[in-house]
């Protein structure tokens, strides 16, 4: 399930440690411990933070795949923590059916697509292995989000406990559908011409002198040898 | 070449100590340890004119801000070399050595923690604040826990770092910390008994005043604050050990596998004398 190239040690890993809190949290609480369910969504948030890390970057820009496409390869890894928090959801509302499960799996969505979306910027922004900075740059907001209330003159909870629960999911689903947007733009190839392909180039004097393929549908460059006859030409 | 090979080594002490110097630099730079600080100034803002009797519960900030982010800090400063261990092995100190350094630079979060729960303290006694049921030393006690903790969360944070080679350890680590803290605190809704509060102290964490659900009744829970300053102390000189067991070789890993054992056995007494106090709840 996880694709090839995404780092399964650490992604198997934290989300075995998400299972193992819900798991806990299915097997000894009777109503919805809510603090523990986010405590296993960090968790969650780090395994999916790590997906898009890829050491062999520079090598990997080079084959004849799009980004957005590899993307779309490695997000199938993100299946594994959102499969997590979806059972584990569903689990504990079978056991207690005051868990506000809808809530909770919106905001599960969204906590993970965010994370994805810090580390395809932080890729974008050029670093190859952007995980361990998205993960704890989230991680470490949710974690801060769960230990302190925020302030009293911020309208919409993030993690409700009694109330706020529309409003809560409305912002997340918020902010899951603008990182998704993220992900999309920010997974665009950068070295990638953005003119489709048979499209004319501009008129560049100089190939003309050199005698360079210059044809309808070439792409401007020189064939082989053929290349250094612009000096022949000004001479 | 005879004036290098006959130019004697620099003492350990002196060796640790530039290490310890150049790690801490490191410490103070780091962009979350700076965030940290950025949140404490902030919280302190927020909380000037809003301290009551449980005062002493705001030493939560420092040891959140430092200490669960230096567990962060802690394990990144510790991995940040093993991508150049071959060059790193070279240098003239041991990996025991290096983590000591580490150990040491964890003093800054802890200098951080001290500063702020000083300034909490002061600005509680400016204040014409209620009287509490707790006493003056055990208000000392319950506040410097707040400091052990800024500087235990990045020792456990470097113990993580040393011991662990996969990334997010760090994360996985401080989840973890929360998660026995909020286990053992999650206590206090429970009746007073002596094994309630064992499950509450035995958390790096604890906390000390509480209410009833309809918050009419704040009352402080039974132990010994003392005591369980020794514990958490006690925890800190635990991961300190045990990061530097990981690097340490022959007769210096069997003593320091020694001390572990003893360290471990003095926090368990701790932790049994922290019980040991009257559980009895007093309302604040």
């Amino acid at each position: 399930m996880i694709p090839r190239g995404v780092d399964r040690a650490v992604v198997g890993g934290t989300s075995a440690l998400g299972v193992a809190i819900l798991a806990a949290c299915v097997v000894l609480a009777d109503s919805p411990p809510l603090v523990y369910l986010r405590l296993a969504l960090v968790a969650l948030a780090v395994s999916a933070a790590f997906v898009l890390d890829d050491a062999a970057t520079a090598a990997v820009d080079a084959v004849p795949r799009t980004r957005r496409r590899r993307t779309a390869d490695r997000l199938l890894a993100v299946a594994v923590p959102l499969t997590v928090w979806g059972v584990g959801i569903a689990v504990f509302q079978l056991r207690t059916p005051a868990t506000p499960a809808a809530g909770l799996l919106v905001e599960g969505a969204g906590a993970l697509t965010v994370a994805v979306a810090a580390a395809a910027v932080l890729r974008w922004a050029g670093r190859a292995e952007p995980g361990e900075i998205a993960a704890t740059v989230v991680g470490g907001t949710m974690l801060a989000l769960i230990v302190f209330d925020l302030p009293s003159w911020w309208p919409v909870p993030l993690f409700p406990r009694d109330a706020g629960w529309p409003a809560s999911t409305a912002l997340w689903s918020g902010l899951g559908v603008a990182s998704a947007v993220v992900v999309v733009l920010a997974s665009a190839d950068p070295y990638r011409p953005s003119r489709p392909v048979g499209m004319r180039s501009a008129h560049v004097p100089w190939l003309a002198w050199s005698g360079g393929d210059t044809e309808p549908d070439g792409d401007g460059r020189s064939s082989p040898g053929s290349s250094p006859r612009w000096w022949v030409c000004r001479r | 070449m005879t004036a290098v090979a006959g130019r004697r080594a620099a003492p350990a002490e002196a060796t640790l100590r530039t290490l310890a110097w150049v790690e801490a630099r490191r410490w103070a730079r780091h962009p979350l340890f700076l965030l940290g600080c950025a949140l404490l100034i902030w919280g302190a803002v927020g909380i000037w004119n809003n301290l009551d009797a449980t005062f002493n519960e705001f030493r939560v900030a420092p040891a959140f801000c430092v200490g669960v982010l230096g567990a962060l800090v802690g394990c990144q400063l510790t991995r940040s070399m093993s991508r150049s261990t071959d060059a790193v092995a070279a240098a003239p100190a041991d990996g025991v050595l290096r983590t000591a350094a580490l150990c040491l630079a964890c003093l800054v979060p802890g200098a951080v923690g001290l500063l702020w729960v000083t300034w909490l303290y002061v600005a509680a006694m400016a204040m014409p604040t209620p009287q509490s049921a707790l006493s003056t030393a055990d208000q000392i006690a319950v506040l410097l826990s707040g400091v052990v903790a800024s500087v235990g969360g990045p020792l456990f944070g470097v113990m993580v770092g040393r011991w662990t080679r996969f990334p997010g350890a760090g994360l996985v680590g401080a989840v973890v910390l929360i998660g026995w803290t909020i286990l053992g605190n999650s206590s206090l809704i429970q009746p007073a008994s002596r094994l309630n509060d064992l499950v509450r102290l035995n958390a790096p964490y604890a906390f000390w005043t509480s209410s009833d659900n309809d918050h009419s009744h704040i009352w402080v829970a039974g132990g010994s604050p003392w005591w369980h300053l020794a514990y958490v102390v006690l925890l800190c000189g635990l991961a300190a050990t045990a990061a530097m067991v990981h690097e340490a070789v022959g007769a210096r890993r069997s003593r320091l596998w020694r001390i572990l054992a003893e360290l471990a056995g003095l926090a368990v007494v701790a932790l049994a004398l922290a019980v040991a106090a009257d559980p009895t709840r007093v309302p604040l």
